[in-house]
């Protein structure tokens, strides 16, 4: 679906935001997009949909170039983008003047997700606060049924049991046919939720790994006697939990904080790691 | 998949006039009221709209608030918090271009003639409450009003281009370029002359051999230059508008 290739980009008169990224995003999955503050993770979602244009190398979806915004590319694109403003209408008017565009929108599904959201169609949009408002859109946008939907920081702004609502509405909302990319730095908000992790650093991808290879080939735990040589990574402010190479021991639940915790300070012994593994496994 | 398709730019008139149906109703209720003021002063001492009192006021209203709507047409385009929809929403440059000239060009004339109309009239049947007032139809399609129609027709894609292509101080930034423009063709004009005359200037002097020449290159050249402008520049200015939208990046 989406197929990235050599990619480079830097703003005008700025650093190398990202460099020689290469990157293939298929349906059936919801990718994480995770990084440190600046490491081009939004750049990185623009670039895909379409709003920025690669300096070097290519961003496709369906083998068409994002950047040209052909109409049968932009039907298939919806973006949840970290800071936006909806204009003051009633949900309803909202949904009559967009919908339109989108030629697989479910009014059905998209007044469902509202209410489950306990919004009403009635509710006008300037009225609600900015999570309410991020609802609207989250609902707008998995209606729109479109094949890829992109969300930058899609958690900012939600309360705690908004956080888990919009985990169970998310994984009810992807199927075979959609791909999901999530872009945040809140690594816990995505628990449960995604099956493929993607760490960017240093401008490059320095993980890209389904999580059904990570929870084959790494445990994550309090280490038990005798595992002290298989500690990849620990860090003693998680209550001395560590990455371990899994071995014979049982499979844990991967614990994503930890993941990119580790990453990020150990990415050569992490990725030799889950080297030499079998196969990629997909929902 | 049609890159083009005209139920699309439909959908995206109705978006957008819906977008700024706050903007437009007090636009309009603004220069209702200076038309309905204009029409009811202008009805002093003769008791009649004259044509030339009423095409005054509205040109004057007609441009500024076409100008006006053409750059606020593009505000969800050029506001960070909102350019993601526009770009992102399903349509082709060309349909967005040909959708907003459509819009503040081609519908704006209709709906604003129509509007002007009933301000006038309306303002007709109040004054004729007065004594020595009669109700007469206002006298809106005179020969300066297709004037106007035509000049607004040509300069506004000009303006339109400049909505497209500036992202901040867009009107004023419109302003001077079209200023500058105007500048250049003057100097332009000016080294012409110069060279033709080697700065004697005599051209300038009421000799009727040069009362003849201006009349002459006044009818040739503004024609061509008229012609020039209207089946050249004005299209030009739409097709580079379409390529900077297409060129647009969203940071």
């Amino acid at each position: 679906m989406v197929q990235i290739r050599n990619l480079r980009f830097h703003y005008p008169k700025g650093r190398t935001v990202l460099d020689d990224i290469s990157l293939d995003l298929t349906p059936g999955n919801i990718y994480g997009l995770f990084g440190e503050n600046g490491e081009g993770k939004s750049t990185l979602i623009r670039l895909i949909a379409g709003l920025l244009f690669p300096k070097v190398g290519y961003c496709q979806i369906s083998n068409e170039d994002s950047f040209k915004r052909k109409v049968r590319n932009l039907q298939e694109i919806f973006i949840v983008p970290e800071d936006f403003e909806l204009p003051g209408f009633k949900i309803s008017v909202y949904e009559k003047i967009n919908s339109s565009f989108y030629p697989k929108f479910s009014r059905v599904y998209f007044y469902e997700l509202i209410k489950e959201f306990k919004l009403s169609p009635e509710d006008n949009i300037s009225t609600l606060s900015f999570g309410q408002k991020k609802k609207v859109l989250i609902a707008f946008g998995i209606a729109t049924n479109t094949s890829l939907l992109l969300m930058d920081e899609p958690t900012n702004g939600l309360d705690i049991p908004s956080k888990s609502q919009f985990r169970k509405i998310m994984a009810s909302a992807v199927d075979q046919g959609k791909c999901i990319v999530i872009s945040t730095h809140q690594v816990r908000d995505l628990h449960s939720l995604i099956n493929h992790v993607i760490i960017l650093g240093q401008a490059k991808v320095i993980f890209d790994q389904p999580l059904s290879r990570v929870s084959e080939n790494l445990w994550f735990g309090r280490p038990k006697p005798g595992m002290e040589d298989s500690v990849l990574f620990s860090e003693p402010s998680f209550g001395g939990k560590a990455v371990h190479k899994r071995h014979n021991y049982e499979e844990t639940e991967v614990d994503l904080e930890l993941l990119f915790n580790a990453v990020i300070s150990e990415p050569v012994k992490i990725s030799n790691a889950l080297k030499n593994t079998y196969h990629d496994a997909r929902v | 998949m049609r890159e083009f398709n005209i139920q699309r730019m439909g959908n995206l008139i109705y978006r957008n006039i819906r977008l700024l149906k706050g903007v437009i109703i007090n636009a309009l209720s603004v220069a209702g009221g200076v038309l309905f003021l204009a029409c009811l002063i202008s009805l002093r001492g003769d008791h009649v709209v004259k044509p030339s009192e009423f095409i005054t006021v509205f040109s004057l209203v007609f441009i500024v608030l076409g100008i006006l709507f053409t750059f606020v047409f593009f505000k969800e385009m050029h506001s960070q918090k909102t350019n993601h929809f526009y770009f992102l929403l399903p349509a082709s440059p060309q349909e967005r271009i040909f959708a907003s000239w459509l819009a503040t060009n081609v519908i704006y004339t209709f709906v604003f003639t129509f509007f002007g109309f009933l301000i006038g009239q309306f303002a007709i049947l109040i004054g004729s409450l007065f004594p020595d007032t009669n109700f007469h139809a206002l006298p809106i399609f005179s020969e300066g009003y297709w004037r106007l129609i035509k000049i607004y027709f040509f300069i506004q894609p000009a303006f339109l281009l400049g909505a497209v292509t500036f992202t901040k101080n867009r009107i004023g930034k419109t302003l001077l370029v079209v200023l500058l423009m105007v500048f250049c063709v003057f100097m332009y004009n000016l080294i012409l002359c110069f060279s033709f005359t080697g700065g004697a200037f005599d051209v300038f002097t009421s000799d009727p051999f040069s009362t003849d020449a201006f009349s002459l290159a006044q009818e040739d050249l503004s024609i061509l230059g008229a012609l020039l402008f209207s089946i050249v520049l004005w299209p030009m200015m739409l097709l580079a508008a379409y390529f900077k939208l297409k060129e647009k990046e969203v940071r």
